[in-house]
């Protein structure tokens, strides 16, 4: 009886082994896809805090910027600081930028590093400007994970090359 | 087989018998049953019975002072008694019989339920890697055809756009055939060349099939005879279906806010 009961639990535990493993596999493609999700969220977001600029708020500007920034990105921002407020309280610089439906895509992740291109429009207006001015933006944003969150090490304009 | 001439030893065992009224077994030497409370001083001996089918008959008490002496004579109550043989073995093997069928049922519906969430999980983990590997091969993908698709010569501009259709699908071409006249009205009267080239290309969605990316591509135009050229920063959505093991453009559209 002890033999039979034993040997009828057999195929439950292989087909709950079989279960276990393919629960994993599809664990870990969603981890995957999340992850990428997380990239594009991050990118996105400090991106746009980047070139929300008004020169009556700089103070909540960079520190929202330096919140997401890391490596060369961070060192070149908190560098250009002080030149930067100064510029903006002179031209009284306000743009204000919006990223169009399918303005986001992943170029590529590796482990903890990842790099997304960013299609970005702005409404500039400055002292100079009666009304705003278009902008048109092509950007490449690096990213590095760093303690469980993506941070943006590098941000550049992919100009038209001469 | 008259009673007397019976073995007065049941199956039960040398020192045993089997009571002549409930059946019952008890010890030889037993003047009195001590199941029905039967006087066995004079009762006949009753020899053991082999196990009935039917379910034990209830055993009902005899009542003291009855008289059990004639052979024979022996009331319908007294009738209504057990066969002899026990019946303990036949209800426990029923019983473990019925519990290993219902722990086979178990094991079965176990079984099949484990592995139906198997083959589940297999499904959209594999779902998931398809669309993922689809994206990987449609990025690459795209480079040559967004430039096949936007560069020209005036000169074979039909050849161009016969090239251009080879990696769009049909749905597409057909949409696309309007403004390709367009465009060949235009270079052919303003004697245009254009090259396109693919600065960087990524994915925005993807799944197993359809894969929208977005492209920043530059387009030099030059006009012939003319050394200035005339640069645009174009970036644009293309979508690819996969077809026939090939990734084909099925739209392109401008990103606009």
């Amino acid at each position: 009886m002890v033999l039979a009961v034993l040997l009828l639990l057999v195929p439950v535990l292989a087909a709950g082994g079989v279960w276990w493993w393919q629960h994993h596999e599809a664990a870990d493609a969603e981890a995957e896809r999340a992850e990428d999700r997380a990239v594009l969220n991050a990118a996105t977001l400090e991106t746009t805090a980047w070139a929300t600029v008004d020169y009556r708020t700089v103070d909540d500007y960079v520190a929202k910027v330096s919140a997401g920034a890391t490596g060369a990105f961070l060192s070149q921002f908190q560098q250009n600081e002080k030149s930067l407020r100064n510029l903006l309280r002179v031209n009284k610089s306000v743009q204000v930028p919006t990223i169009p439906n399918g303005g986001v895509g992943l170029l590529e992740r590796k482990g903890d590093a990842a790099r997304v291109l960013i299609a970005m429009d702005a409404a500039v207006t400055n002292k100079a400007t009666k009304k705003p001015q278009p902008r048109h933006y092509r950007l490449q944003v690096t990213l590095q994970k760093e303690g469980g969150r993506w941070l943006t090490s590098g941000l550049e304009f992919i100009d038209a090359q001469q | 087989m008259p009673n007397s001439e019976l073995p007065h030893e049941s199956e039960s065992g040398a020192d045993t018998k089997v009571c002549p009224y409930c059946a019952e077994t008890i010890k030889a030497a037993a003047i009195r049953c001590r199941f029905c409370q039967s006087d066995l001083s004079d009762a006949p001996v009753v020899a053991a019975t082999p196990l009935s089918p039917l379910p034990p008959p209830s055993i009902e008490p005899v009542e003291p002072g009855v008289d059990l002496s004639e052979p024979g004579d022996i009331g319908e109550s007294e009738r209504k008694g057990r066969s002899g043989a026990d019946p303990a073995p036949t209800s426990a093997r029923t019983m473990s019989r019925g519990v290993l069928v219902g722990l086979l049922v178990l094991s079965l519906i176990g079984t099949l339920a484990f592995l139906v969430l198997a083959f589940r999980d297999y499904r959209h983990a594999k779902e998931l890697r398809d669309a993922q590997e689809a994206g990987r091969t449609a990025q690459a993908a795209v480079v040559d055809e967004v430039k096949t698709l936007l560069s020209y010569d005036f000169t074979k501009f039909d050849d161009n756009l016969t090239e251009a259709k080879k990696v769009m699908t049909e749905r597409f071409a057909k949409e696309y055939e309007p403004t390709a006249q367009e465009i060949r009205s235009r270079a052919i009267a303003q004697r245009r060349s254009q090259t396109a080239d693919v600065r960087a290309a990524s994915v925005v969605s993807q799944t197993t099939d359809k894969v929208q990316t977005l492209v920043f591509v530059d387009v030099a135009s030059t006009k012939a005879g003319s050394n200035k050229q005339q640069l645009m920063q174009n970036r644009i959505d293309v979508t690819l279906v996969r077809a026939d093991g090939r990734w084909l453009i099925d739209d392109v559209t401008v990103p606009t806010s």
